[in-house]
């Protein structure tokens, strides 16, 4: 390179034609400092990338040979073996974080689609890498998102334009509790950034729902309310009337706050004043609420066109009200209602009413991920649809998400029962559930359903009478015990039975008509009627979609350890389709885990694997001083790792065990400890101490502590 | 700086033998290096893989022993040849820092923080520090002392001033958004204290940044670094002393200007301002012997 400088930087520095000669190998060079880039030896990455990259227009080649070479750097990257020394890993998490914040400084297209695209996928690498502010790629993630999020809408119609905002609220509840305080300004400058905002109402809503869930002092809350608000000049009253609007709504008014709370507290702006005469007062802000939605039911049975018309326009509000607040709990209602009446009414346009119904619980997933009722939906709706593949994976993916719902398994049980193939998977299935849920009559019923259907009457009635033994048991195992004794000839058995199940629940509808079929000498059905037609799968010819893939492919990792579990019923070819996993995608967190679980060597090196992966290997190890140690690099689930001591004998933490079991969990709890929590009820049975849990169950809790670590998996709020 | 492991040697006589000029300049940084602790080259020479070039092994060193750890290696020293121990602890420390990345992260505009700075409102400032701080690692910091800058900072055009002096070439021009920091020794002390640094202050060396032309090790005759301007016809009394520092966390107070880079610099022929910084190290150190013109 010559020596000899021209006045001023160059617009376009001699290092970019040799970029262009070899974009990717460039750009490595460039993040790691190797490149030749005189006078900008010096500068960080990003600076060195601004200076370069910056002045030239914006269709130069150059930028577009950026954007995919930065794509592919961060794809190998994230394939990469992570640097085992402390230094090195902090070398490579540097220049993991400075590539991000290369995405958003040149506002990189095509990454910032691929990021939003496969967000699940870098969330989950991302997590891993958190060693300190500065070197945090999970933060520089959300970041590059933040700042990203218009152009991926405006580059890519399909990604919605106000997605991320409850990814936004969850940073901004989280801070100070799951998340550090930093991440406060993230959510917010998320929520700053929203496309399509009309006011200011969705970061207001973001510094109210973060100052409900902390209760920062005065000082707290001024200090972040007076950072933003000179950032945007509106009138005094302009913001008196928005965090009125705000602070009038049922979440904060249910909190019994009266506005303007911590506002008032905080900026004597804000404070309430008279207001002029013919003031107008501010519009209030409300869901349509269930009256609305009870207008749209009533519809349900018009054209399809005229329901999805109402359904829009119900939405649209709801919508509304919705991103102005970010409390998603009427718009979910909704949807579940509107969801469940779509599927289950009838009416024209069956499957275009199923294909709505799924897409109404995907836009609502969005804001509750682990609400069992939505994945209910979303499942129903492919089955609908016929699209099993998807539905049967998305059940295991629910599955893996509420471990502690028994409803979940169920659910998914009786679509494979639907499958004349998949009976067997289908029984293994409810008996599993059983075991789990000692106390859930549906897995019972459904469990004797399925042998009825399979010519399997004496194992049926084994089952109810199990059930009618442990007193687990609804109007519909008095009407299944019935059914089998009249098929057994025992009439007046079933008569009494039925006549039992009536005085129980007089109110059934199937109870009574038995009666008087019994009565008359007829017979009792026999196969239950969704069981007498096998379900038979359509060609999908939807297209793909990254969400649905990331859902299947964990549904998929989720119905493999069930196969793993089941082996000496299902097969042994599990540990085959295993290594095959593992061979595919040797970066999933779930593979590996599984693997380590069952034994199997992974291929990736990894500096500090994942929390799931590592817990499974101290657990496996029956390792007390790596579980302790996780127990301190995860304080967040502590609850994991002291079950996990209380099996392997440790008596403190055993009666630290019982204390916990016996209370509710914390309200800020994970997800993976709300499921160890239920799971943990739910088979403990007359155990009256986690000591005696652990000794008369333990492969049960054993079960329950595997469900909780996979929950952990592609929860973004857990850094590694 | 001489290495003890013949090949490292070998590598350094070759690099210095290339006729390009910025190549030149990066290996002679390293052949003219006087102040490096013996401690700290063992280390080097003891990760350096064999058949990498000596800018690469210079970089990497630096990204991990240097500019990711919580206490770089520049400061795990309380004594060496190039730590300074002592220094008046009222003695004011000046950087100009780009602030275009701290902006953008912030989603805050630079009219947006200058009119906070002039209107006081001390919220806004605090926020777009924080996020700033958050950003910033711990490595070592090049800085000026104050009292050497007075003229250069009183006037209009002090952004230009400052890059010019103190030979940041790397820090663009035209709206480019820059910050004056300034803040004392004694609070650097204390921040290195806590950090658990061995020292605070140490003078530059080829181990404390990646390679780059535009630096020059002082030689040991003079009791600090010397930055070398963008331009030469300079003497003695323009050379600044340049040191490095550990992380001190921006406070609002600390934020003392701010104002885009404006004009770039003119700037002379790397090789003619070599060797007239050379010549002016030369005279101030009275070291005619330390190092060597290119020719």
């Amino acid at each position: 390179m010559s020596a000899a400088i021209t006045a001023g930087p160059p617009d376009r520095h001699p290092w970019i034609a040799r970029f262009l000669d070899d974009p990717q190998r460039g750009y490595a060079e460039l993040v790691a400092g190797y490149a030749d880039i005189h006078p900008y030896q010096r500068a960080d990455a990003p600076d060195a990338a601004r200076l370069l990259f910056g002045p030239l227009a914006a269709d130069d080649p150059a930028r577009a040979a950026l954007d995919s070479a930065v794509l592919a750097w961060l794809e190998a990257w994230r394939k990469a073996a992570v640097p085992a020394d402390a230094g090195p890993r902090q070398r490579w998490v540097r220049q993991l974080s400075e590539t991000l914040e290369i995405v958003y400084l040149l506002e990189l297209g095509q990454t910032a689609v691929a990021l939003r695209r496969r967000r699940l996928v870098w969330e989950d690498f991302c997590a891993r890498h958190v060693l300190a502010p500065s070197r945090d790629a999970r933060a520089m993630l959300w970041r590059a998102m933040a700042l990203t999020q218009g152009l991926a809408h405006a580059r890519d119609a399909g990604i919605p334009a106000q997605g991320l905002q409850p990814l936004w609220h969850t940073l901004c509840r989280e801070a100070g509790a799951a998340l550090e305080h930093r991440y406060l300004a993230i959510g917010l400058l998320g929520l700053r950034r929203l496309p399509g905002a009309v006011n200011e109402l969705p970061w207001l809503a973001g510094l109210a729902h973060w100052a409900q869930a902390r209760s920062p002092s005065t000082a707290q809350f001024r200090a972040e309310w007076l950072a933003l608000k000179p950032l945007y000049p509106r009138n005094p009253g302009t913001w008196r009337d928005l965090v009125a609007q705000l602070l009038d709504t049922p979440l904060f008014r249910g909190a019994d706050m009266a506005p303007p709370t911590w506002w008032g507290d905080a900026d004597a702006d804000l404070k309430p004043r008279l207001r002029a005469p013919g003031q107008r007062e501010p519009v209030r802000l409300r869901s349509p609420g269930p009256r609305a939605c009870e207008a749209v039911l009533e519809q349900m049975s018009r054209p399809f066109a005229e329901v999805r018309a109402a359904i829009s326009d119900l939405l649209q509000r709801e919508r509304s009200f919705l991103t102005s607040v970010a409390d998603p709990q009427f718009f979910v209602r909704t949807v579940h209602r509107l969801g469940a009446a779509l599927l289950e009414r009838g009416g024209d346009e069956p499957m275009a009413r199923a294909a709505l119904a799924e897409a109404l619980a995907r836009e609502a997933l969005v804001w509750e991920p682990n609400n069992g009722f939505l994945w209910s939906v979303w499942l129903k709706a492919l089955t609908v649809q016929r699209r099993l593949v998807a539905a049967e994976l998305v059940g295991w993916e629910a599955v893996r998400r509420r471990p502690d719902q028994a409803d979940r398994y169920n659910q998914l049980a009786l679509l494979l029962a639907r499958l004349p193939q998949r009976r067997r998977e289908a029984e293994a299935l409810l008996r599993e559930t059983i075991d789990r849920f000692p106390k859930d009559a549906p897995a019972r019923n459904q469990l004797a359903e399925l042998l009825i259907a399979e010519d399997r009457a004496e194992d049926a009635m084994a089952v109810i009478d199990a059930a009618f033994a442990a007193e687990v048991v609804g109007e519909v195992s008095f009407g299944i015990h019935a059914r089998l004794l009249a098929h057994a000839g025992q009439h007046a058995a079933a008569v009494q039975v039925v006549a039992e199940g009536l005085q129980r629940y007089p109110q059934d509808p199937y109870l009574a008509p038995f009666a008087q079929r019994l009565a008359r000498g007829n017979a009792l059905p026999w196969v239950a009627d969704e069981l007498r037609t096998p379900l038979d799968e359509h060609e999908d010819t939807t297209a793909s979609d990254p969400d649905l893939d990331r859902a299947m492919a964990l549904g998929r990792l989720r119905r493999l350890r069930f196969r793993l579990d089941h082996a000496e019923v299902l097969g042994a070819g599990a540990m085959a389709e295993l290594a095959q996993a593992v061979a595919d995608d040797p970066w999933s967190s779930y593979a590996r885990l599984l693997a380590v679980r069952a034994g199997i060597p992974t291929a990736v090196g990894d500096g500090m694997p994942g929390f799931a992966v590592a817990f499974e290997a101290a657990l496996l190890a029956e390792d007390q001083a790596a579980l302790a140690a996780l127990a301190l690099r995860m304080p967040r689930l502590r609850a994991l790792t002291l079950v996990a001591q209380s099996l392997f004998g440790d008596a403190a933490a055993a009666a630290e065990m019982t204390k916990w079991l016996s209370a509710d969990p914390p309200s800020a709890a994970a997800p993976a400890e709300r499921s160890l929590h239920g799971g943990l009820r739910a088979i403990r049975g007359s155990a009256q101490t986690a000591g005696a849990l652990v000794r008369d169950r333990r492969a049960a809790v054993l079960r329950v502590v595997h469900d909780a670590t996979e929950a952990t998996i592609g929860d973004a709020l857990l850094a590694a | 700086m001489r290495f003890a492991d013949p090949r490292l040697q070998t590598v350094l006589l070759d690099w210095r033998s290339r006729s390009d000029v910025v190549e030149r300049a990066k290996a002679d940084n390293v052949w003219f290096e006087e102040r490096l602790d013996d401690r700290r080259r063992e280390c080097f020479e003891a990760g350096a893989a064999v058949g990498a070039s000596l800018e690469h092994l210079i970089r990497d060193h630096v990204g991990v022993h240097v500019e990711t750890l919580d206490v770089p290696e520049t400061f795990s020293l309380a004594h060496g040849p190039a730590i300074y121990a002592a220094l008046d602890e009222d003695q004011v420390i000046v950087r100009l820092e780009l602030i275009q990345r701290a902006l953008v992260a912030d989603s805050t505009t630079f009219e947006d923080v200058h009119a906070a700075f002039e209107r006081g409102e001390h919220a806004v400032l605090d926020k777009f520090l924080d996020t700033w701080n958050g950003k910033r690692d711990a490595r070592p910091a090049f800085a000026a002392f104050g009292r050497e800058l007075g003229d250069d900072l009183a006037a209009a055009d002090w952004p230009q001033r400052l890059r010019d002096r103190l030979g940041l070439a790397h820090y663009g021009a035209g709206s480019e958004p820059v910050a004056l920091m300034c803040y004392t020794v004694r609070e650097v002390m204390a921040a290195a204290r806590a950090a658990g640094a061995a020292s605070a202050f140490a003078v530059p060396t080829v181990l404390d940044a990646p390679s780059n032309p535009q630096f020059f090790p002082g030689p040991v005759g003079l009791p600090c670094g010397r930055a070398m301007p963008l331009q030469d016809g300079y003497d003695e009394a323009h050379l600044v002393a340049e040191v490095l520092h550990a992380r001190i966390a921006y406070r609002r107070n600390h934020l003392v200007k701010l104002a885009r880079m404006g004009a770039p610099p003119v700037r002379g022929d790397l090789k003619a301002l070599r060797n007239h910084h050379l010549l002016v190290l030369r005279i101030a150190s009275d070291r005619y012997d330390f190092g060597e013109e290119i020719t």
